[in-house]
């Protein structure tokens, strides 16, 4: 006899996992900003309780290797939250996370980089921060440079690259981590239509490959274009889950009535 | 868990590791060994590539320093003692390597802070690269001591104690990480830190045998010294700056008496300064 959560370990169609996932902030006003707030707090000898916001509620996901999932829901939804939980950005109040292999995130256009090191450079660190090692690095920096269409500005320090260079270069460095898990937050919403369309491209050949998606997006139809399934997030709870045409029609929908009613409002 | 479920190879599923203990987080951190060299890479690049001369600058620096203050103990409050020059050298470049180590340490979450916000790595990576950065600068400066030494001393030769330089250097390390992570930690959440650390350093500076030898102190002041010295070597930069010469130019080791508790100390505040810093670098996404 096995007990269901062993199951769930040995699960070998699963990329990722969540168990009753949940993220509460707490007000970032409630925090002492200053030591002079925080000696004022401590003098009163009344701590002011905390207020919680819960971003995520709960949440139980199962994603299975290979699918390519989107998440869609309004501003504050816990859309964000989720893919910094699931790459460890941020750490849960309460519920597990479970994943299979490597998890890669695609950066807003070029997070690591330092305005005074080179292309190349900033190539290299970007590449080390995903967790490339050296050799690895070596092996793919020509490979990140020619993506990126770089070649004669590799050695020209990225503070006099435009904001296209830099979002390919970023997108570049990224992409060739080769992660089993990629997580990817709104990181297409700029660049131009050319550089969109390469960077479908490389999701699809990496859905192709096995490997699994997650797209964070306010871009329905990209969405649709990229991803079979769609989660529908609100208020840090799973609203609709299922194939993307579905869920996508029935947002769509609900935004429209939401609308409506606002505007029958006098 | 039978064979039979194994149909499809691949990553198998597993725990997310959130929190984790001071021995796991630096095997992690030493399993990422890459990128704490691409951190201090960036970071030596950074502070050499703007000006011509590049790390001349940043050498030059102690050596101009040197001159000023050797020229005021010695002509303005008549200090005689043989090698000032050299020794005040010694004494400011290990200065520098704290006082430089501390003040990036403060700050590196907050100068990283796209990175923090954006992408997990372990964070220990930050403020132990920044002192990795800083203690390899140290040694770019030792070699300006070696050869101001040769050129003011020319008939100096080191002795096998000047291989104590290396245990010196651990224990300043040591110390100076466990302190730059606690400052890393307290300084992301309350920005006052760096301003009290500021004017903390500048008495340090004055109250530490860098411009000024301990045995100065003791001419000095005479009968007061009696007290004074001993209390006055608690200061753990004032062991190591004093250990650094004796072991350079008096060719004896270090005071063991002095030197042993300042080595317990450093263990002690990297164990406290890494076990905080773990605590708080959750919060660190949120807090900046």
């Amino acid at each position: 006899m096995v007990s269901c959560q062993t199951m769930a370990f040995t699960d070998t169609n699963l990329a990722i996992r969540t168990v009753g996932l949940t993220k509460r902030y707490r007000y970032i006003h409630d925090r002492p900003a200053r030591v002079k707030d925080l000696v004022i707090t401590a003098l009163r000898r009344r701590l002011p309780r905390a207020r919680m916001l819960k971003a995520l509620d709960g949440l139980n996901l199962k994603v299975r290797r290979g699918e390519s999932v989107g998440f869609i829901g309004p501003n504050g939804s816990g859309k964000s939250t989720l893919m910094a939980l699931l790459s460890r950005v941020l750490r849960p109040t309460s519920g597990e996370v479970y994943v299979a292999g490597r998890v890669g995130v695609l950066l807003e256009v070029g997070a690591a980089f330092h305005p005074d090191l080179t292309g190349e450079e900033n190539a290299r660190l970007t590449a080390a921060i995903f967790g490339m090692s050296r050799s690895e690095i070596e092996a793919r920096l020509e490979d990140i440079i020619a993506f990126a269409e770089l070649e004669e500005y590799r050695q020209m320090p990225v503070r006099t690259y435009s904001s296209g260079m830099l979002l390919r270069l970023g997108f570049a460095a990224a992409t060739h981590l080769d992660p089993d898990i990629l997580l990817v937050d709104e990181a297409l919403a700029v660049g131009d239509e050319h550089f969109q369309r390469r960077c479908y491209d490389w999701m699809e050949e990496h859905a192709a490959r096995g490997q699994t998606l997650g797209l964070v997006s306010h871009d329905l139809a990209q969405i649709r274009r990229i991803c079979q399934r769609v989660v529908w997030l609100e208020h840090g709870r799973i609203v609709q889950d299922g194939p993307a045409e579905e869920v996508v029609g029935a947002y769509l929908e609900a935004e429209e009535r939401h609308d409506q009613g606002e505007e029958a409002r006098p | 868990m039978s064979s039979g479920e194994q149909a499809t190879s691949g990553p198998v599923l597993r725990p997310v590791r959130y929190t984790m203990g001071i021995g796991a987080s630096l095997v992690e951190v030493a399993g990422r060994w890459d990128l704490v060299r691409a951190l201090v890479q960036r970071d030596l690049a950074v502070r050499y590539r703007k000006s011509v001369l590049g790390v001349f600058w940043s050498l030059l620096t102690p050596l101009l320093q040197m001159a000023i203050l050797t020229f005021v103990m010695k002509y303005a409050l008549g200090v005689t003692e043989p090698n000032l020059s050299v020794k005040i050298l010694a004494g400011l470049i290990a200065w520098a390597y704290f006082e430089n180590s501390l003040l990036d340490c403060a700050d590196c979450i907050i100068n990283n802070r796209d990175l923090v916000k954006k992408i997990y790595f372990p964070r220990p990576a930050l403020p132990l690269s920044v002192v990795l950065g800083n203690t390899i600068h140290f040694g770019l400066s030792f070699v300006v001591l070696m050869l101001w030494l040769l050129l003011w001393v020319p008939d100096y030769r080191p002795t096998l104690q000047a291989l104590w330089v290396l245990p010196l250097l651990v224990i300043q390390g040591l110390m100076l990480a466990g302190a730059g992570m606690l400052l890393a930690a307290t300084h992301t959440f309350y920005h006052d830190i760096k301003f009290v650390l500021a004017q903390l350093l500048r008495v340090l500076f004055f109250v530490t045998p860098v411009m000024y030898t301990a045995e100065t102190i003791r001419v000095k002041l005479g009968a007061a010294a009696n007290w004074l010295a001993p209390t006055y070597m608690y200061n753990p930069m004032a062991t190591i700056i004093e250990s650094y010469r004796r072991v350079l130019f008096e060719h004896q080791r270090p005071e063991m008496v002095l030197l042993l508790p300042v080595a317990a100390f450093a263990v002690v505040i990297f164990l406290v300064g890494y076990r905080v810093f773990l605590r708080a670098s959750w919060s660190f996404p949120e807090a900046i």
